[in-house]
């Protein structure tokens, strides 16, 4: 007997008691979809979730930082020289970028117009490993004089014009004027500025007190502007590290120029690429091993994993308990209607069936009632997962990054083949009882 | 028919059998002996006890004797394993029941060609064999009816055509007639008949009709699990 005429045989008896059949399936179609859209929601949330963490960036980058743990109190906390060339030995590392960030108060003018945007220090030469593509213009070369912005920088300048108290409003009669507080209006709205290649001016500042200002100039000029999402968020000017430093040190009165003599420390965060995904946790220990701390999207992706497998666990968990009560339930139809069929199965086995072809015929027969719940089942479970996403999104509205409910298709046809399978499963038993029914069975009359 | 069949001869030696029923056994045959020649159409015949559906089972090769030899075309059957004894009644033995026994899921036409496919025989063809089979026993104008539909008599024809669609050497009959009125069950008989005739095959019939044993070639007479008569008829065939 070929599988084709068993499923024929079978899907005729099973039309026959087509009342039986559909409740058997329905429990089947309660443990399928409690286990399918459990596991639709957490997988959605997974993904949910993963996402909201890629929007801090590239999970091949780790943030590295002093381990303030050993630090001792009052020392300065910082990323060496050292450090930097040992973090650029450890094997999976493609790049390493100290960044310094610029602690004085600046006045960064472009022509008549301000900006108030951070000034960070970072390596040129290693720009690109780190993702820092420019969209407008070319990257800086290196050099004091050229600069290079983020894509918010020319978003964000103002203009100022002051009124000066006493100077036009000075009449012939020589009275004192009235006296008027100086006022500043500021324009924010002047749109996004053309850049690249314009000069700006940054103008360091110390208070020395009794209202005397110490001021230092630079005049760089802006090669290009970063692709939106590259690097800080806001409005920043990249200058090279060197140069940061020098301001640094002009702020402190330290440095070679300075009245200090302390050397430089070292850099306040350092960037690891990481040359690829896989190597990720090897780096991240070698780091450690260091000495140092870091910090990556991926921890937390790890540990948000983990709370999810054990969502995912409690959630299958109680779908596989109405799976298994399912599975009893075809047990229990399929020895039912075997002793209802007694007779026949007699017959068949007078008509020549072997007891391979009886066994496969109920194999069949409960394999389908397993097939027609897991269908029913995912059907109702894309139903249930619909739902959710509506209510969901009534609820969250855009704070969701994706549907928080999700059938991947290797899920659906998991479904499929596990209902399959769990059908086969509860059909042998039954079926190993009725390949033992006696031929003579056929003969006894009623 | 374009194939030729030969009948299976039946050889029935010092047959004996005991059922066991709780603790008590109970014995039906005593030690039968007969011989069915090739092809002939035969009637079994005793009161109710007698034995005689034991035997036609045992022969049918159903279940085993407790002792003794069943030899069918020289096969040895009472030596045969349980799975040897299936292969062998797939080939070899057309059933024909007191109640029909159809399935009642499936079409007249469905149920001739379940034996086909219990027999292992190709798909191709297999319909064609099965509509020729219903076609001779009169069902041309039912075979896509469900025993539902049909008569009692439509029915047993139904079965007999399912018996005879494998062409087996041997056809046994339980009480053919026993569920249907006169006049349907002479129906039955003349068909088997003819149908023995026609396919050569060995028919055996187990009866308490004593009309059946009229159109027989050989009647045995079984009383108490013992064989206690048989003629032989003469028929021109």
């Amino acid at each position: 007997m070929r599988i084709k005429d068993g499923v024929m045989i079978s899907v005729r008896n099973l039309k026959k008691r087509r009342g039986r059949t559909i409740l058997t399936a329905l429990g089947v179609a309660i443990g399928t979809a409690a286990i399918v859209s459990m596991l639709a929601l957490g997988l959605g949330l997974q993904k949910n979730a993963t996402e909201s963490l890629g929007d801090f960036g590239d999970l091949s980058v780790l943030q590295v930082y002093p381990n303030w743990e050993t630090v001792e109190p009052g020392e300065s906390a910082q990323v060496t020289d050292e450090q930097i060339l040992n973090l650029e030995s450890i094997p999976g590392v493609q790049a390493v970028m100290p960044t310094i960030d610029y602690y004085g108060s600046t006045e960064i003018k472009m022509g008549r117009q301000y900006s108030d945007a951070r000034i960070v220090g970072i390596d040129f030469s290693k720009a690109e490993a780190f993702g820092y593509v420019v969209a407008e213009g070319t990257l800086a070369d290196g050099s004091f004089r050229e600069v290079a912005v983020s894509y918010k920088f020319p978003d964000d300048f103002y203009e100022k014009t002051k009124t000066r108290p006493n100077r036009q409003e000075r009449d012939d009669t020589g009275a004192q004027p009235e006296y008027r507080e100086e006022s500043v209006e500021f324009n924010y709205n002047l749109g996004r500025l053309p850049v690249v290649g314009k000069n700006l001016v940054l103008s360091q500042m110390q208070y020395l007190g009794e209202g005397e200002v110490k001021k230092k100039e630079y005049k760089v000029r802006v090669t290009g502007v970063f692709q939106e999402g590259v690097g800080e968020w806001g409005s920043t000017i990249y200058l090279p590290l060197e140069l940061v430093k020098a301001m640094n040190d002009w702020n402190t009165g330290e440095g070679p120029k300075g009245r200090g003599v302390e050397e430089a420390q070292g850099y306040d965060n350092v960037r690891v690429k990481v040359a690829n995904n896989d190597a990720v946790q090897q780096v991240v220990e070698g780091i450690r091993a260091q000495g140092l701390e870091t910090w990556s999207p991926t921890d937390m992706l790890e540990e948000l994993n983990q709370v999810f497998l054990i969502i995912q666990l409690i959630l299958g968990g109680i779908g596989s308990v109405a799976l298994l009560v399912a599975t009893i339930g075809i047990v229990n139809t399929m020895t039912m209607s075997i002793l209802e069929r007694n007779k026949e199965i007699g017959v068949m086995k007078a008509l020549g069936a072997t007891i391979p072809n009886i066994k496969l015929m109920f194999l069949i027969e409960s394999g389908v009632i397993g097939i027609l719940g897991g269908l029913a089942g995912l059907a109702s479970s894309y139903g249930v997962v619909a739902l959710v996403n509506l209510v969901a999104r009534n609820m969250m509205g855009d704070d969701l990054n994706s549907a928080l409910a999700m059938i991947p298709v290797w899920l659906a046809l998991a479904a499929m083949a596990f209902s399959l399978v769990i059908g086969i499963i509860a059909g042998l038993y039954p079926a190993g009882k009725a390949a033992k029914i006696s031929p003579l069975e056929a003969i006894r009359n009623e | 028919m374009e194939e030729k069949i030969v009948g299976g001869k039946i050889e029935v030696q010092d047959l004996k059998h005991t059922f066991r029923l709780g603790k008590l056994d109970v014995p039906v045959l005593h030690g039968v002996d007969f011989t069915i020649r090739p092809g002939d159409f035969t009637a079994l015949c005793g009161a109710s006890g007698s034995g005689k559906s034991t035997l036609l089972n045992l022969i049918g090769g159903l279940t085993k004797p407790t002792e003794g030899l069943i030899r069918i075309d020289g096969q040895e059957i009472s030596a045969m394993n349980e799975n040897e004894l299936c292969l062998f009644r797939r080939e070899n033995i057309g059933f024909v029941f007191q109640s029909y026994n159809l399935m009642p899921y499936l079409t007249a036409l469905e149920n001739v060609e379940l034996s086909l496919i219990f027999g292992e025989v190709k798909e191709e063809g297999r319909r064609e064999m099965a509509m020729e089979m219903l076609e001779k026993v009169g069902l041309a104008d039912r075979m896509d009816h469900k025993p539902n539909e049909l008569s009692g008599g439509q029915q047993q024809r139904v079965s007999v055509a399912r018996a005879l669609v494998t062409k087996p050497k041997v056809v046994l009959a339980d009480e053919p007639t026993g569920n249907l009125d006169s006049q349907t069950g002479e129906e039955i008989l003349a068909l088997l008949s003819e149908l023995n005739r026609e396919q050569k095959s060995s028919f055996l019939i187990v009866t308490h009709d004593p009309r059946i044993a009229e159109v027989c070639d050989h009647t045995i007479f079984l009383e108490d699990g013992l064989v206690v008569n048989q003629w032989r008829e003469h028929h021109a065939h």
